[in-house]
C-alpha cells in the first residue's frame, strides 16, 4: 500500500461493521466497508434500501443509536473516530465533517427561524458573535441560491418550499467551512427541475472550493451529474468501486451491469421490456451466505457460495477499479446477459 | 375510431383553505380524453395537479367539470350507481403498504372485491380467482395466507394490482405505482403493468414524475404545470421534440446515468419556482426563459401543434 496514497485520504473506512440487536438475534446493517475519500474528490455511494449506505454516513458521524455495535475503523487524517471520546466527535462534527439530511423538514426544528438555525453551529464551533455569523448565513445561502437572504433568515421551515429547505440544509452544512460533505440523498425527495438545480449548486461549490464529498443516493443517474468515483454497496459490503467513467461505460459486478441496464432511460432506445434483475434485494436481517447477490445473478457459479472479496479488477493496469465477483467477467459479456 | 373511453371536460378541483392557509386551485380546467386500451401518462411536478386529476376522477376530492367514463359522469354518479363503477375503475397507490389492511391475510385482501361484488361466490371459489390473480402478478399460493409486513414494497405493489384487476376493470389510474421502489424493482414493476394492460386491453392513466419510466409506459403523456395543460403529445413527439418551453426544461433536468452527458449547469429555468405564483396570463410565465409580453395578459389556449396540443404564446409565432 503505497504510503502517498494514504496521505492523500481525507477518510479511511477500514473494514466496518455495524450490527444491531434485532428481536431474532443481530442483524447486520455493515458488514466489512473499507474505502477512503480523498482529498477535493466526490464519491459517490450507490445501493437500494438496506443497503447499508446511510449507515455508512451514520457510523462515520458517530450517530449510529445506542445500541449498535461498531467494528473496524474510521479514520479521520489519521485519526480514528470510532469509539472517540463523544467530545472529540463533538469538535469535528459540523466543524471538520458536515451531514446533510435527506429529510430536510424533519432535521430543521419547526419552531426556530432559519436564522437561528443556520447560526447555531458557527456561534459555538467557530465562537463568531451573532452579527458575524448571521453575515456569513446570509452570503451562504446567496451561495446555494436563495434569493432574499435576509426575508429568508427571519423565516419558518414551513414557510419555505422543500427545495429551498435542502438549499438551506446545504448553506447550515457549510457554516464552519468543513473539509468533508457528507450527503444523504439530498435530491431524492426533490422535484427532477430543482434536483437539477441542487446539483449545480454542489458541482459549483466543488468547482470554487475543491470540497470533498461522500454523495449517497439509490439514483445512478444522479451520480454521474457529480462524482469521480462510485462506490456500489448490496447487502452491507461495497460490490464495486470504480472511477466514475469507467464504472458507467463498462460496469465489473453483474449488480452494477443489472442496475445500469434495468434503469429507464432517455439516453438508449426504447426497449419493449426493460431489462428487470430478477428477485428482490435482502433485509438487513436475512442471513446470506457467500455472495449475497448470486440468488439474482444470471451468472451464479458454485463458487458463489463462497463470499468474493474486494479486489482488483483484473485486466486492468491503472489498479483504482475493485470487484467483488467471482467472475468478473468482461464488460461485454456483462451487457449481454442483461440484455 | 371507437368513442373514447372516458372524456374529462374542464375539470376543476379547488382545495379549501384551512386556518390562515388560503384557498387553492389545485386542477384549473383540464380536458383530454382517454382510449379503450391507451395508456396515458400525467407528468409534472408537485403541484402540477397531476394526483388532483386523479382524486377527481374517483370522487376522493371535490370538482368540478365532467368526466364521461362509459357515457356516465363519474362526477355526478352518487350511491349505487357510483358504487358500480368501482368495478370497472380502479387505482393503485405510491405507498402499497399504506394500502394494504395490516390486519388481513393476502388472500382475503386480493378476495375483498369478489366479497362485495360477486356474492354469489362462496369462499373457495373466491380463493381460488385470488390466487390465478396472485399468479397473474407473480406471487404463488405461498403467499395467500401471509399478512401485508411479510413483504417488500415490490411485493406489496404487486398485491395491490392484484386486487386492482380482481374484477376486471376497463381503466387503472397509477398514482405514482413506482416513486418509492427500489430501482431493481422498478424495471419489474413496470414490466408487469405493460404486459397486463396489453393482454387485458385496459386502459391506464400513469401518474409519474419520471419522465423516463413514463416513456416506457405509455404511448401519449400530458405535461402539467400549475393545473393547465403545458402540451399533450404522442409519446415519438413529445421525448424528440417538445414544443412547450416547459417540456423542454423537464426534459433538460432528467438525470442520465452517463457522465458523459451530465448536464454542466442549472436548468434553463427563471427563479427557483420558490414564488407565489401571480394571478392572470399563462402560469408558467415567471419561470419561462421565453415568456414575452402576451404572456401576462392571456393565458394561453391549447392549440394543436404537430400531432398534440401545446399551450403556449410562443407556437404562433
Amino acid at each position: 500500500m503505497s504510503t502517498e496514497r494514504e496521505d492523500q485520504a481525507l477518510l479511511s473506512v477500514h473494514d466496518l461493521a455495524v450490527s444491531y440487536h434485532g428481536r431474532h438475534g443481530a442483524v447486520a446493517a455493515l458488514r466489512g466497508v473499507s474505502l477512503e475519500l480523498r482529498a477535493r474528490e466526490c464519491l459517490g455511494v450507490v445501493g437500494e434500501s438496506g443497503c447499508g449506505k446511510t449507515q455508512l454516513l451514520h457510523a462515520v458521524m458517530g450517530l449510529c443509536s445506542g445500541g449498535a455495535q461498531l467494528q473496524g475503523s474510521v479514520r479521520y487524517r489519521g485519526r480514528e473516530l470510532l469509539g472517540a471520546p463523544p467530545a472529540t466527535l463533538a469538535a469535528l462534527r459540523g466543524r471538520r465533517l458536515a451531514l446533510v439530511f435527506q429529510d430536510p423538514l424533519s432535521a430543521l426544528n419547526p419552531y426556530l427561524r432559519i436564522g437561528t438555525q443556520l447560526c447555531e453551529g458557527a456561534r459555538r464551533q467557530l465562537g463568531l458573535t451573532r452579527r458575524d455569523a448571521g453575515r456569513r448565513a446570509s452570503a451562504l445561502l446567496d451561495t446555494v441560491q436563495i434569493e432574499q437572504p435576509a426575508l429568508r433568515l427571519r423565516q419558518y421551515p414551513h414557510e419555505l418550499s422543500g427545495g429551498m429547505r435542502q438549499r438551506v440544509m446545504i448553506a447550515m452544512a457549510l457554516m464552519c467551512d468543513p473539509e468533508v460533505l457528507l450527503l444523504d440523498e439530498p435530491t431524492t425527495a426533490l422535484d427532477v427541475t430543482v434536483q437539477a438545480q441542487v446539483l449545480a449548486v454542489l458541482r459549483e461549490l466543488r468547482a470554487r472550493t475543491g470540497m470533498a464529498m461522500i454523495f449517497v443516493t439509490h439514483d445512478l443517474s444522479v451520480l454521474a451529474a457529480i462524482a469521480d468515483r462510485v462506490a456500489v454497496m448490496y447487502a452491507g459490503r461495497v460490490v464495486e468501486l470504480a472511477p466514475a467513467a469507467q464504472l458507467y461505460a463498462a460496469p465489473r459486478h453483474p449488480y452494477t451491469a443489472g442496475l445500469l441496464h434495468s434503469m429507464p432511460r432517455l439516453d438508449a432506445p426504447l426497449y419493449e421490456r426493460l431489462p428487470a434483475i430478477p428477485g428482490q434485494p435482502p433485509r438487513p436481517g436475512d442471513d446470506t451466505v457467500g455472495c449475497a447477490f448470486a440468488p439474482r445473478c444470471p451468472l451464479v457459479h458454485a463458487r458463489c457460495a463462497l463470499m468474493p472479496a474486494l479486489r482488483a479488477a483484473n485486466d486492468l493496469a491503472v489498479g483504482d477499479a475493485w470487484v467483488a465477483c467471482h467472475v468478473d467477467g468482461p464488460p461485454q459479456r456483462l451487457r449481454e446477459i442483461w440484455t | 375510431m371507437s368513442a373514447p373511453l372516458l372524456e374529462v371536460r374542464d375539470l376543476q378541483v379547488r382545495y379549501a383553505g384551512t386556518g390562515r392557509a388560503p384557498a387553492r386551485t389545485a386542477v384549473a380546467g383540464v380536458s383530454f380524453d382517454l382510449a379503450v386500451g391507451e395508456s396515458l401518462g400525467l407528468v409534472g411536478e408537485s403541484g402540477s395537479g397531476k394526483s388532483s386529476i386523479a382524486r377527481a376522477l374517483l370522487q376522493l376530492v371535490p370538482a368540478q367539470g365532467v368526466a364521461l367514463f362509459a357515457g356516465l359522469d363519474l362526477l355526478a354518479l352518487r350511491g349505487a350507481a357510483l358504487r358500480a363503477t368501482r368495478e370497472r375503475l380502479q387505482i393503485i397507490f405510491q405507498d402499497p403498504l399504506a394500502a394494504l389492511d395490516p390486519r388481513l391475510r393476502i388472500g382475503d385482501i386480493v378476495g375483498e372485491p369478489l366479497r362485495e361484488f360477486r356474492p354469489q361466490l362462496d369462499a373457495t371459489e373466491r380463493r381460488r380467482q385470488s390466487l390465478r390473480m396472485l399468479e397473474r402478478v407473480g406471487l404463488d399460493a405461498s403467499h395467500l395466507d401471509r399478512y401485508p409486513h411479510e413483504f417488500s414494497g415490490g411485493q406489496a405493489q404487486r398485491i395491490a394490482i392484484a386486487r386492482a384487476l380482481m374484477l376486471g376493470p376497463q381503466l387503472l389510474i397509477c398514482d405514482e405505482p413506482v416513486a418509492s421502489l427500489d430501482v431493481s424493482i422498478t424495471a419489474q414493476i413496470v414490466n408487469l403493468l405493460r404486459d397486463l394492460q396489453r393482454e387485458l386491453a385496459l386502459s391506464l392513466l400513469f401518474i409519474a414524475h419520471d419522465l423516463a419510466t413514463v416513456r416506457q409506459v405509455c404511448t401519449r403523456v400530458m405535461v402539467l404545470y400549475g393545473g393547465r395543460i403545458m402540451e399533450i403529445a404522442p409519446r415519438e413527439q413529445l421525448y424528440a421534440a417538445p414544443r412547450h418551453p416547459y417540456t423542454r426544461a423537464l426534459l433538460a433536468a432528467v438525470p442520465v446515468p452517463d457522465p458523459g452527458l451530465a448536464p454542466s449547469g442549472a436548468p434553463n429555468l427563471r427563479g427557483a419556482g420558490d414564488g407565489r405564483p401571480e394571478p392572470g396570463g399563462c402560469v408558467f410565465r415567471q419561470r419561462c426563459p421565453q415568456a414575452f409580453a402576451p404572456c401576462k395578459d392571456e393565458v394561453p389556449p391549447l392549440r394543436p401543434s404537430g400531432a398534440g396540443l401545446c399551450a403556449c404564446h410562443l407556437r404562433e409565432l
